[in-house]
């Protein structure tokens, strides 16, 4: 037996540990070994309670064996059993000591009286000794025949444990079949019971590959011996009787009538003070009536008394056992039950798992005449202190509302659940609304009514919020608001969970088709949202949408927006054969898991006992604690159904697989679609006919709705002047801060607000561009970001640049200057701190306006940025430049309607140099808000360029390039036709961005014929450039076949592959779980010798963390900073959230480890410190997670979120370790602040423990703190 | 199989093993640190008595300060394997005198594996009956019966035909000089009272325990003033039922060594009874229950900071009886600050460790209403909502000589052989269960 870790690790005064006192008892069992002076036993006695207290305790005494062995010789009873306890415990890590043993066994196995000869034999079979059974046969033997019932009963379990330590000599000594004639003979009813069970075991293991143990087992439930066994019953003590009944049960009677004699005779049973007989008996009723309908009614009736009086009588414990079983029953026939629903009222004081079960019987039995005091009582549970109780009861109130009676009472109480202003209580009320709706939509007027009061903001958990949405998309047309609801539901997109994603999707959708114009602006935004969201399924349904929209408006409707029918019944959670399954366990674990034995036992039999594959996939309440989560899974499966049931019409005809396109109402042509493609969106929309109402200038009210970017506030004009259309481009940028030194290097405070209000960097960006300081590259991840800035003196060119790193946690900001005219650098600083100081109130009002302009700016100026920062960019929207640069005209350009656009342009931008820049930009950003005027500048570009008789095919080349964004092809054909009529020669190059174009506005089919036409031609062959082109193409389709065949044709025409086309190809591979295609390009890349660039590792990466695989997730990092590449925080996020899924501490600690190991510094290491912490939080190693906490501390770095911080305050509430939570926040403080909700966990915390003067004293801290105030 | 326990551990709360005993080879020795680490320290604890980890279960009980565990490996009979720890309990506590907790275990565990040993073989449950085990396990050790030390001429009760024997609870040759029976009601009334004062729910549980002591085999009878029991009667003896009440019992259930075949034939209870304490039977009774106190609360919560409490209790039982250790727990918000009482009777606290008003009246004579009334200043805090969930206000109390379900002892007949003369006593007592009135 290995010793238990833990108290041996902390041993209790009372539990010594050293080795010293084993040796002392050593020396101390010698002396009285041989000694027989009066009072030896006595000291023999201490000696041995000290060795068996050691023992238990865990401390390891089996060197005393020989010593322990010698003592044992004595008349004394008492210190023989200590010894057999002894030696039974060690004989199995001993086997040759436990020779010595033998001895002494046996001769105590023929002493006279028969209780040490039982204890002998008892002592002997247990000693669990496969070499030693030969020993064992005689006396067992012997010990069957004993004329003495104690040492009968002993043996029958001794030839038992001889079955499990070697079947085949017990089936060689034939003691089965002495078994048998015991059974069926001894007078004494133990032996009997005894040889009862020893015989089920044995025949039940053996049936399988013996026909005749398959016979005997068949035996035990034949007539004749049932009847001996149950003229025998009351001759049984009560767990014996329990034995014969659970046979009993198994029997069929051969007779009608035979049924009604043997309930008859057990009808008494049902009156025995043990429960464990009581349900025993209940079971061989239940059994045998099983076909007979109306009496299987009439044992209802019967067993109900006694079932609830087991039930109040006992521990909770016991009844917990009881209650499961009459759940079940109830279950199955509830109207027995209806009248009796009073004895499942809850007591205030019963543990919440009885209380959870009897609500689940108030909701089975309710009927039309218990309703209103049932829905009554459950009314009083929902304002219950333990807020698990108060939403199941909540819960079942719905429930008995989907059954239908007395839904008046029913949705009046809902609605003052509603007015409760209990989170938890709204949240489960809104969900059972929801329900009620798809149920009885007759309800839909008054419940809109009052769901309208309710705001969006108070209710945070997702299913709660996912009903909300579906009732604001399902009752559009009668709630005035809802369209504006949604729309900030969107603008929030980052705080919701993908649940909540999925139905704000399906929601905008449906009331898009009932208010099209006000729904207009909330629809772009959220299906760019959803596009550019990391869940596979928000992606999906987004990408469906969109499709849909843009395949047809009206069939969109239709699948929207179906006319739809009252649910009348919800799906049953399990199926019947289970439930019957189940049933025929009754008395069983069964009953309790409510799933039938084989789904929990079927790794049983297996030896001893592993854990290592079960530890994984047991959570240990890790979620943070703010909302108390819902525990129960059986009242959740319910409403989830109804979820899912409610998205089935919907979804009908999307497949979630990516790669199934061509569902029957697409068209024809190749499915295509690019994913960068979100820019087309709105105007995608807008071009579509929503509808009726919509038909009429949908520009204008794009225009109005979409891009009025409320004016920026001004700042307090510096002595120093900007210019506001300050312009530099990446490369400028990067060759002048090579070449200038650093001016000014400075650390400065951000401001506690200014942090708080830096919800993501596009803010902070948009207010510096009001300050005229643009951005022109920015990176990081909460809470360290990085931006590069830039300025431009009113009056003169000259140029400042600025480097800036932010932490949001500690709220400070290291700012590295450099300036062309040095002497204003100070001023310049001023300026720049004044700016970053106080973004609060426009951060605000301008994050709104960003999120418009960068959703539809991603990625335009990808290439146009400086190659240093091009790492960092991807993690966030880096088109800053772009967007900077043109800002002003952009504005002014949607201000005008589209007739005056041209113009406005000419007088604009005189220059020639500069305006191919504005134009790219501008479309960048007209794109998505106005493709009409998008599509006009880019006219006007093409006018301008033919009026000045352009030649450059590059600029051609580029202006088509350009058409993508707006996924025009007969601009871009239009542009191709004008270029040639200019007598300008095509090249490959034009042709590529054609094919670009066309794939990305999804017409496969003319860029293959475009291809056909380069293949056929002599000037413009296809290059290598073609085939990345359709590669890159087809990988944004997930198309992997095709890609791979055009990655298959580049080879063969002589390319070599490059580092852009395995991008495409594994990270196309790899979101499409094709984790061996992945592989195999990863490898084949390597072995060119292309040096993978980070959107290869990352979906490498993410490869291997999809496939949970750690041994190579650790090989791959390992790699990577063996390659001294630079880890990012992003990369190493997918790996810590592996490991924490998988719960392997050690496996991070090696990471960090590693990463210090080759000077990895930054995101990554923080983000694994964090990872280490959070997981032994989750573990509640506390001592672990303070050590860990101290490192990373020491190390000078601070939690990166605050989430973390509040999983650690968590972790040590669940272990009411107040006094370390102290020591731990005291630490904590030191180096970040608490957010507002660091201090409501902290409030609630404490006061569920009730320390109230802790709650004071953190309310204090919070005032003083001004975490209240935000 | 009932149950085939492989593993039973005694913890105490800090999860140190106290006991441990492994039955059967088929779960590993891990299995404290399995229960340690994924019930004990985590919120599961008090979730459910009955939890899987693993390919095993493992059953709990918390019993004052220690967890008794059993681990099984199979489809086990929940109900068996906690009745078995319930009686192994009871067995472990007459052995040390009344006391089951964490030092009587490390006091007795040397005996606590003896017991072990004996009333589970192989993780099947044996004989669990004490009054058997104690002729045979006992720390004095040397008094085994068959001990060849002994001497012979002292007649020995045949112990071991008892370890399995047949008429389990009682053993032959018991001599006492004064043959006394004592014989006790205790009912205990479960009351769930709306704030309206309608009754939710309200029933009785009752039970009879007895205390002989009598010698030789006795056979006894008793008779009950139960519907059941009195029509059968009249109907046996063909006379009509006498007046008076009767009661209606919902359901019984009897102590091994009642006779159940006679009680369903005859609707007596007869029996051979064990020697000593033991409990003869319970009974559960729903209707006609007579609540011996009325409680009728007002709260009237003045604003944010103020409350108003009465409280009135009325006591419906005979004028000439009292009720005894009445305790009246009135339940107020946890940020309270300061309380006053008035109380006609008793005396009255605030007790902030259960935040309640505790409003204790030694001596409670019958008919009367004493009341309460009390403010409460409350600590107005921002946080909090206003919504305060006002748990229910418990009762305790005794009341000797009256049951609420009204059942008598009409009569206890008892037989033996010799015809001695035997002394009765018999006692009622009314005590609360769970008494909750919402407020």
């Amino acid at each position: 037996m290995a010793p238990p870790a833990q108290s041996s690790r902390n041993p209790s005064p009372s539990q010594p540990s050293g080795k010293g006192e084993v040796s002392d008892l050593r020396s101390q069992l010698r002396q009285l070994a041989g000694s027989r002076a009066p009072g030896v036993d006595d000291a023999k006695r201490e000696l041995f309670k000290k060795v068996i207290s050691y023992m238990t305790v865990g401390i390891d005494v089996s060197s005393l064996f020989g010593e322990m062995v010698m003592c044992s010789v004595t008349p004394d009873i008492v210190l023989k059993k200590m010894c057999y306890l002894y030696v039974g415990n060690y004989a199995k890590v001993n086997p040759d000591l436990a020779l010595l043993t033998i001895n002494f066994l046996q001769r105590d196995c023929k002493d006279q009286d028969p209780m040490i000869r039982g204890l002998a034999l008892r002592s002997l079979s247990s000693l669990r000794v496969a070499n030693l059974v030969e020993y064992l046969v005689g006396p067992l033997g012997s010990g069957l025949k004993d004329n003495n019932a104690y040492v009968r009963t002993v043996a029958v379990m001794g030839a038992l444990k001889l079955y499990h330590i070697s079947a085949s000599t017990c089936l060689d000594a034939d003691f089965p079949a002495v078994l048998k004639l015991l059974m069926l003979n001894d007078s004494e009813s133990q032996v009997v019971a005894n040889c009862l069970s020893a015989l089920q075991e044995i025949w039940n293991s053996e049936s399988s590959t013996s026909e005749e143990a398959a016979r005997e087992k068949e035996g035990l439930i034949s007539k004749p011996f049932i009847y001996y066994l149950l003229n025998r019953l009351r001759e049984f003590n009560e767990w014996g009787q329990c034995l014969v009944l659970e046979l009993v049960a198994k029997y069929v009677p051969s007779y009608t009538n035979e049924n009604f004699d043997i309930m008859n005779l057990l009808e008494d049973r049902l009156q025995h003070a043990n429960g464990a007989v009581v349900l025993a008996t209940i079971k061989v009723f239940l059994q045998l009536t099983l076909s007979m309908a109306d009496v299987h009614q009439e044992v209802y009736e019967r067993i109900k008394a006694p079932l609830l009086t087991l039930v109040s009588s006992g521990s909770p414990e016991q009844s917990y056992a009881v209650l499961s079983h009459l759940h079940l029953l109830v279950m199955r026939a509830p109207y027995i039950f209806a009248s009796d629903y009073k004895h499942f009222y809850c007591q205030y004081n019963e543990p919440s798992y009885v209380k959870k079960l009897k609500l689940e019987m108030l909701t089975a039995v309710a009927n039309e005449n218990n309703t209103y005091e049932i829905v009554t009582e459950l009314c009083e549970y929902a304002a219950n202190v333990d807020v698990a109780i108060a939403r199941e009861s909540i819960r079942a109130v719905g429930k008995i509302a989907l059954q239908q009676y007395d839904v008046n009472a029913i949705v009046d109480r809902l609605l003052q659940f509603l007015e409760m202003e209990k989170d938890y209580v709204t949240a489960e009320a809104l969900v059972l609304v929801k329900d009620l709706l798809r149920k009885y939509p007759q309800w839909s007027h008054d419940c809109i009514a009052v769901v309208g009061n309710i705001s969006s903001k108070n209710v945070q958990e997702p299913k709660a919020k996912a009903a909300l949405i579906w009732m604001l998309g399902e009752y559009a047309q009668d709630m005035d608001d809802a369209p504006y609801i949604l729309e900030s539901l969107v603008e929030n997109w980052e705080e919701d969970a993908p649940e909540v994603h999925l139905h704000l999707l399906t929601a905008i959708m449906k009331c898009f088709f009932r208010r099209p114009p006000e729904t207009q602006k909330a629809l772009g935004m959220a299906l760019a949202a959803g596009l550019s969201d990391f869940h596979q399924d928000v992606h999906d349904r987004a990408l469906f949408y969109y499709r849909l929209l843009q395949y047809d408006v009206s069939s969109a409707e239709r699948v929207v927006n179906p006319p739809k029918q009252a649910v009348s019944v919800f799906a049953d959670t399990q199926s019947n054969e289970i439930k019957d399954r189940i049933f025929d366990e009754f008395n069983s674990l069964s009953i309790v898991y409510q799933k039938p034995s084989y789904m929990f036992t079927d790794k049983d039999h297996r030896g001893p006992f592993e854990f290592s594959d079960e530890i994984g996939n047991l959570t240990v309440g890790a979620e943070s604690e703010h909302v108390v989560p819902a525990t129960s899974v059986d009242a959740n499966e319910t409403s989830d159904l109804l979820l899912s049931t409610s998205e089935k019409e919907e979804t009908r005809a999307m497949v979630a697989d990516g790669s199934d396109y061509t569902a029957p109402f697409y068209d024809s042509s190749n499915p295509a679609l690019p994913l960068q493609s979100e820019p087309a969106i709105t105007g995608l929309l807008g071009a579509a006919d929503p509808g009726p109402q919509a038909s009429t200038a949908i520009d204008d009210l794009l225009m109005g709705l979409d891009l009025t970017a409320p004016p920026a506030p001004a700042s307090a004009p510096p002595p120093l002047k900007l210019n506001a259309r300050a312009a530099l481009d990446a490369g400028s940028f990067q060759k002048k801060w090579r070449e200038l030194p650093v001016a000014m290097s400075q650390e400065c405070e951000l401001g506690s607000q200014g942090a708080a209000a830096l919800t993501s960097p596009q803010a902070l960006l948009h207010h510096m561009q009001a300050n005229s300081i643009q951005c022109i590259a920015s990176g990081g991840q909460s809470p360290n970001f990085k931006f590069f800035f830039f300025a431009q003196k009113a009056d003169e060119p000259s140029v400042f640049l600025v480097e800036c790193k932010i932490n949001t946690s500690t709220t400070k900001a290291q700012l590295n200057i450099k300036a062309e005219d040095q002497s204003t650098s100070h001023e310049f600083l001023a300026l720049f701190q004044s700016a970053l100081s106080r973004p609060e109130a426009a951060i605000m009002a301008l994050a709104a306006a960003w999120r418009r302009v960068s959703s539809s700016a991603t990625g335009v100026a990808t290439q146009s940025l400086p190659d240093c920062f091009r790492f960092k960019q991807r993690s966030f929207c880096s088109s800053a430049t772009a967007v900077a640069s043109a800002d002003t005209l952009l504005a002014k350009l949607l201000q005008l309607s589209t007739s005056q656009i041209k113009r406005a342009l000419d007088s604009v931008v005189a220059g020639r140099s500069s305006d191919l820049a504005v134009s790219e930009s501008l479309v960048a950003s007209l794109a998505s808000s106005s493709p009409q005027k998008a599509k006009l500048i880019l006219e006007w570009r093409l006018e301008r360029m033919l009026n000045d008789g352009e030649k450059d095919r590059s600029l051609y080349s580029n202006l088509i390039s350009l058409c993508a964004k707006i996924r025009n092809v007969p601009l871009a054909m239009t542009m191709f036709t004008s270029m040639e009529d200019r007598g300008i020669q095509a090249t490959a190059s034009v042709f590529n961005s054609l094919i670009h174009t066309c794939l990305s506005s999804n017409e496969v089919i003319t860029a293959l014929s475009l291809f056909e036409v380069m293949e056929s031609s002599e000037t413009f062959r296809p290059d290598s450039e073609t085939y990345d082109t359709f590669i890159s193409g087809f990988s944004n389709f997930r198309d992997t076949h095709r890609m791979r065949a055009w990655y298959q044709a580049k080879r063969e025409a002589a390319y070599l592959p490059n580092a852009l086309n395995y991008e495409s190809l594994i990270s196309c591979c790899v979101k499409v779980n094709d984790f061996d295609s992945a592989d195999l390009f990863y490898n084949e890349m390597m072995a060119q010798g292309i040096a993978p660039s980070e959107k290869i590792l990352d979906s490498v990466l993410e490869g291997l963390c999809k496939r949970r695989n750690c041994e190579r997730v650790k090989e791959f990092v390992n790699f990577l900073m063996e390659c001294r590449f630079e880890i990012s925080g992003r990369l190493i996020e997918k790996v810590v959230k592996l490991y924490c899924e998988l719960e392997k501490p050690d496996e991070m600690e090696m990471l960090l480890d590693a990463l210090v190991e080759f000077n990895q510094v930054g995101e990554a290491l923080l983000q694994v410190h964090c990872g280490i912490i959070r997981l032994y939080a989750s573990l509640d190693r506390l001592d672990d997670v303070e050590y860990t906490v101290g490192r990373m501390m020491s190390q000078g770095m601070s939690f990166s979120s605050p989430g973390d911080v509040e999983r650690v305050i968590s972790a040590y509430f669940r272990q009411e370790a107040y006094d370390r939570l102290d020591l731990f926040l005291e630490h904590v403080t030191r180096y970040c602040k608490l957010t507002r909700s660091t201090y409501d966990l902290l409030v609630a915390g404490y006061r569920r423990a009730g320390l109230t003067e802790k709650v004071d004293s953190v309310v204090k801290d919070m005032e003083s703190s001004g975490a209240l105030a935000c | 199989m009932p149950v085939a326990a492989s593993a039973i551990y005694f913890l105490n709360l800090r999860g140190d093993v106290l006991i441990n005993r492994l039955y059967r080879d088929d779960v590993g020795g891990n299995m404290v640190d399995a229960f340690r680490m994924h019930i004990m320290q985590t919120k599961e604890l008090g979730t459910c008595p009955v939890r899987q980890i693993g390919g095993c279960s493992f059953f709990y009980m918390r019993i004052s300060n220690v967890y008794i565990v059993i681990v099984v490996s199979s489809n086990a009979n929940v109900a068996c394997a906690f009745k078995f720890v319930v009686e192994a309990v009871a067995l472990f506590k007459s052995y040390f005198g009344g006391a089951f907790d964490e030092d009587a275990i490390r006091n007795n565990f040397v005996l606590i594996y003896e017991l072990l040993d004996e009333i589970m073989d192989f993780g099947y449950p044996q004989n669990l009956s004490p009054e058997i085990l104690k002729l045979y396990i006992t720390q004095e050790g040397v008094r085994s019966p068959f001990s060849s030390k002994q001497s012979l001429d002292k007649p020995v009760p045949n112990a071991t035909l008892q370890v399995t024997g047949a008429v389990g609870w009682r053993r032959e040759g018991l001599a006492y000089k004064k043959n006394e029976v004592f014989l006790d009601i205790v009912e205990s009334v479960n009351l769930l009272m709306s704030s309206k004062g309608s009754v939710l729910r309200c029933d009785v549980t009752g039970k009879i325990l007895m205390k002989c002591f009598l010698s030789g085999m006795p056979d006894l009878k008793l008779g009950l003033n139960d519907k059941i029991g009195l029509e059968k009667e009249s109907q046996l003896k063909n006379r009509p039922t006498k007046s008076g009440k009767t009661i209606e019992l919902d359901d019984v259930t009897f102590h091994q060594c009642v006779n159940l075949t006679r009680f369903n034939s005859e609707k007596t209870v007869s029996f051979v009874p064990p020697d000593g304490e033991f409990e003869l039977m319970k009974y559960r009774i729903t209707e006609g229950v007579n609540l011996p106190f009325r409680v009728l609360p007002t709260i009237k919560e003045l604003g944010r900071t103020r409350m108003e409490v009465n409280v009135k209790v009325k006591s419906v039982f005979g004028a000439k009886m009292f009720a005894l250790g009445v305790v009246i727990k009135i339940p107020v918000p946890k940020q309270t600050a300061k309380t006053s009482f008035q109380v006609t009777s008793g005396r009255a606290k605030y007790n902030a460790s259960i935040d309640c008003l505790v409003w204790k009246i030694r001596k409670f004579p019958g008919q009367t209403e004493p009341t309460l009334s009390a403010e409460i200043e409350l600590i107005s805090t921002i946080a909090e909502k206003k919504s305060w969930t006002r748990p229910p206000i418990q009762m305790e109390f005794q009341v000797p000589m009256f049951t609420a379900s009204g059942l008598r002892v009409r009569f206890l007949k008892v037989w033996e052989k010799s015809g001695y003369n035997t002394v009765e006593w018999v006692r009622y007592i009314t005590k609360a269960g769970s008494y909750e009135v919402r407020c």
